[in-house]
């Protein structure tokens, strides 16, 4: 992991030479000097992907350092202290008409040319880089019509001039939105250069969409990354698509790994916020529970199986074999979606709304008490600039946690019920939380869904990345002046798996090597509500939709482990990395989004096996586009906990472990993927391609793959079609 | 008249060749794809691809849903006498407990990395149930946790859980289990020692 404070300054000064040896490494790579196959021809790298023992280069090697877990030197604190700067609320993204762009969005992509810079091989190109054609056009588009817009700009970090926490300030630590937001970890250090932050619209704090079910999106993405590559402050490529995690919508807007686009192009998303099932189950939107808010406290009734109701997702960049990168850079962001049932309106009782923490100042959507967590670790260097290190496959772990991108904050509460919804943001660490006086937290929701019933816990379960939590903390057992921190038990010696589930003692000892570990968050509590606390947790939440009438077409089993092969040549499609997917006992293979590995049938249902192929690792494996539900854990159905009993899109293998799922594939169609979601595996070629590509016809078509460029995105035969995927 | 002919057979010959190699290169890795308008064939469940040769078996000793071997080397589940009282604070009285605890434990290897073995320890409290004092109130423990540690003779676990009157569970409290856990490479499996409940520390 990282050294120790107490190191050596031989030992510092040598890892830090090593570091600066990777760096240069990274930068080549990053900007197309050199290839990953050049690194591995050159020996950097061993067969297994990992750093070779060169000196000056890993820093395990030489005298004592065969001791230490790793050798990049610890992130400096600049003097900054644990819990002296509050943590801010999300920054909400503003809805706009969706007249209001300019130009107006189209079911196929918007072709029309513009000039290419020549950085980017000149000519012309389409302004927009969604893939051309009718395979890619909006699906549902005159059914589900947009209705509002968020148009964003994917850039450098720079300060915030238009925070909107959409809370008033007593709620958000007492900070003063109209002042600028600072694009750094902490006061106390630097700000973070453009090159080495890219968020949405270049500013912290993290962004959030507030949707609603009966509310079409138009989500446009426009890429002001630099047009040359090389300006990425030596990690992080400028081409990206954006994954709408786990959004029930066609495959053009859910950010397939190979549908990038390029600066100076945007993307229109279109996520419709429908109601799975919504062609057969309610159709004819008579079930108020099917449904979202409207203005005024009401519902707009929505066809489709309440049962499929989402609550929390979040967005982020999916570029292939550079998520990771990516993403640590600050392509991520969150997206609550309000229904008739979580309709964020803890006043409203019309015997549909279930009451949840919010608040009631607004018909819905209330942040009063319902607050976004995104918790990711991260690494500076020594002048405080964001810093990675590709060269360990096992998985990248930073050496400072953070919350809402700012460095341990404190968050001031009232003596009441909150809502909070836990992103696990980073690349590869998991986490494990616990309150530190031991006092119990109901979940209510796993990964974005609201659990058939809540789960009172004084020790969550392991969470891995991506994996989202929605906990309830009620703050009314304390004092005013009370602190009480969130603490991290899951240590990480690498970034494989959890080392070891610390005991809370053991946690707050401070004996941890990982630096992780421990007091992150500080919670104040600070006044009584100056309201009565009127917010419920019911016993019953969303159970479960019964998928037993749905026919079972047939079962799958995918393996993730190591040793891939790499059977595929397309240079845009296919990497390769020591991880790879085995599906339905084939070879173990490294990703190529070129190649079919699974094809449901429209309107059927499956059950999918995923299986961890070792013991020295742990997967968060996640499954886009369909919620599925855990029917057993390494083969028994008692094995599945209780808070795993709900609906779930990124399943947690655990060492040695498996999963089996139910799915049902219905409504959309097109290219969809599977990963891990530790990203550093997934670029390292643990990631596959399904398609659901019948429509409903009778017969099966694998679609073609697109390839982009910036003068414009060309198609290709898929590389390869498992004997097993239709 | 024969040297006339033989351009013609060799045309011929070259169709029909192209014609063979297009038919087996469609049936090749990419022929796998049905074509357009025609039906695929019936998909049959796991069990009955593996057995028709349609997923190349792994082996007869390994069902393709299962984790390679190596990896998992024991899994047993024990169950342990689970004592112990938190007191009282405040309004909240004080309860003693009595059941019995559930503890799975699997070894864990990790054959490529060749790094120490790991336990997976999964606890069940539920049939842990506590009895308030004065009140003679029922108190329900319905906690599962789930621990990853390195492999040890003997290992001390610390859990904390909550618990809450029956037909109440909002105003949940919380207590400490403390146990534990034994694992013998002779036996491959995992013993405990009984749980003790005390009150969460300060």
């Amino acid at each position: 992991m990282y050294l120790s404070t107490k190191a050596s300054a031989a030992l510092l000064r040598e890892a830090e030479k090593a570091r600066r040896n990777r760096l240069e490494i990274i930068q080549a790579l990053s900007h197309g000097q050199v290839t990953r196959r050049e690194l591995f021809k050159w020996g950097l790298f061993t067969s297994t992907g990992l750093l070779a023992y060169k000196h000056g280069l890993n820093p395990f090697v030489g005298n004592a350092w065969g001791a230490i877990p790793t050798g990049v030197p610890p992130s400096p604190l600049f003097g900054a202290l644990p819990f002296t700067q509050p943590m801010p609320h999300f920054d909400v993204l503003p809805r706009q008409p969706v007249s209001s762009l300019s130009p107006a969005p189209t079911v196929q992509a918007n072709t029309t040319l513009q000039p290419v810079p020549t950085s980017l091989g000149g000519g012309s190109g389409p302004i927009e880089g969604r893939p051309p054609g009718p395979i890619w056009a909006h699906q549902g588009w005159d059914r589900f019509l947009p209705k509002v817009a968020y148009e964003v700009f994917q850039k450098g970090m720079e300060h915030n001039l238009a925070y909107r926490p959409q809370v008033p300030p007593q709620l958000n630590c007492g900070i003063d939105p109209t002042l600028p937001f600072q694009a750094c970890f902490h006061k106390s250090m630097p700000d973070q250069s453009p090159d080495k932050f890219w968020t949405f619209n270049g500013s912290l704090p993290p962004k959030l969409i507030q949707a609603r079910y009966g509310e079409p999106i138009l989500f446009r993405h426009h890429n002001r990354l630099p047009v040359v590559q090389s300006q990425n402050g030596g990690f992080g490529i400028h081409t990206l698509t954006t994954h709408e995690h786990n959004g029930h919508h066609g495959a053009e807007n859910d950010g397939f790994t190979g549908a990038f686009f390029f600066p100076g192009q945007f993307y229109d998303y279109h996520w419709p916020v429908v109601l799975a099932g919504f062609k057969t189950i309610n159709a004819d939107a008579t079930d108020p529970r099917a449904g979202g808010p409207d203005d005024s406290g009401g519902i707009i009734k929505i066809p489709g199986d309440w049962h499929e109701t989402m609550s929390t997702h979040w967005f982020h960049d999916h570029r292939f074999s550079f998520t990771s990168q990516n993403v640590y850079k600050g392509i991520a962001a969150m997206f609550n979606i309000y229904s008739a049932l979580d309709r964020g309106n803890e006043a409203i009782n019309d015997g549909v709304n279930l009451r949840l923490p919010s608040g009631t100042a607004k018909s819905w959507g209330n942040l009063d008490y319902d607050v976004n967590l995104m918790l990711a670790d991260k690494a500076w260097d020594g002048n405080g600039q964001l810093t990675f290190d590709i060269f360990n496959f096992d998985g990248f772990l930073g050496d400072q946690m953070t919350v809402n991108l700012v460095w341990k904050p404190f968050f001031e509460v009232e003596r009441r019920k909150y809502r909070f919804r836990i992103l696990n943001g980073s690349v590869s660490r998991f986490f494990k939380l616990a309150l530190s006086d031991r006092s119990p937290m109901i979940q209510i929701a796993n990964d974005g869904n609201l659990l058939p019933r809540p789960v009172v816990l004084a020790e969550l379960d392991e969470q891995g990345v991506a994996e989202r939590y929605d906990i309830v903390i009620d703050f009314s057992r304390y004092s005013n002046g009370t602190k009480v921190h969130l603490v991290n038990l899951a240590e990480h010696r690498d970034g494989r798996r959890v080392a070891k589930d610390l005991t809370l003692s053991e946690a707050l000892s401070g004996q941890s090597p990982d630096p992780c570990v421990g007091r992150f968050l500080e919670f104040r509590v600070v006044r009584d509500p100056p309201r009565p606390d009127v917010s419920q947790v019911p016993a019953v939440l969303i159970p479960n939709p019964d998928l037993s009438a749905v026919p079972l077409a047939r079962q799958r089993v995918f393996e993730f482990g190591r040793g891939a092969k790499k059977t595929t040549n397309n240079p845009v499609s296919s990497f390769f990395g020591p991880w790879g997917i085995k599906t339905d006992g084939g070879d173990m293979l490294a990703a190529d989004f070129g190649r079919i590995s699974a094809a449901p049938r429209a309107g059927t249902r499956e059950i999918w096996t995923v299986v961890n192929g070792g013991g020295g690792w742990d997967h968060p494996i996640h499954i886009h586009f369909e919620e599925g539900q855990v029917l057993a854990r390494d083969g028994r159905a008692a094995n599945v906990p209780p808070w795993e009993k709900g609906r779930k899109d990124t399943y947690r293998l655990r060492p040695g472990g498996s999963v089996k799922i139910t799915m049902q594939f219905r409504d959309w169609g097109g290219m969809f993927m599977e990963h891990c979601h530790n990203t550093v595996h997934e670029d390292n070629a643990m990631l596959m391609r399904w398609e659901i590509d019948d429509s409903g016809a009778p017969f099966l078509r694998p679609l073609p793959t697109p390839i982009p460029t910036p003068q414009g995105v060309t198609f290709v035969a898929p590389t390869d079609i498992l004997p097993t995927a239709f | 008249m024969k040297r006339m002919h033989r351009p013609w057979i060799a045309v011929l010959l070259t169709i029909g060749a192209v014609l063979v190699a297009g038919l087996w290169w469609a049936s090749g890795p990419t022929g796998a794809q049905p074509a357009a308008g025609v039906a695929p064939p019936a998909v049959p469940p796991l069990g009955a691809m593996a057995a028709a040769g349609a997923v190349p078996p792994l082996g007869a000793a390994r069902p393709l849903d299962a984790v390679p071997a190596g990896i998992v080397s024991s899994s047993n589940t024990v169950t342990a006498a689970v004592n112990g009282a938190v007191g009282a604070g405040g309004p909240a009285e004080a309860v003693s407990f009595s059941g019995q605890a559930s503890v799975s434990g699997k070894v864990i290897h990790d054959p490529d990395f060749g790094t120490s073995p790991i336990l997976e320890i999964v606890i069940d409290l539920s049939k842990v149930s506590g009895t308030g004092q004065p009140s003679g109130k029922t108190y329900l423990v319905s906690t599962q946790a789930v621990l990853h540690r390195p492999l040890l003779a003997f290992d001390s676990i610390e859990l904390s859980f909550p618990f809450s009157a029956a037909g109440d569970p909002s105003p949940a409290r919380a207590a400490r289990a403390s146990f534990g856990i034994r694992f013998s490479a002779a036996g491959g499996g995992i013993t405990t020692t009984p749980v003790t409940i005390t009150t969460n520390p300060g």
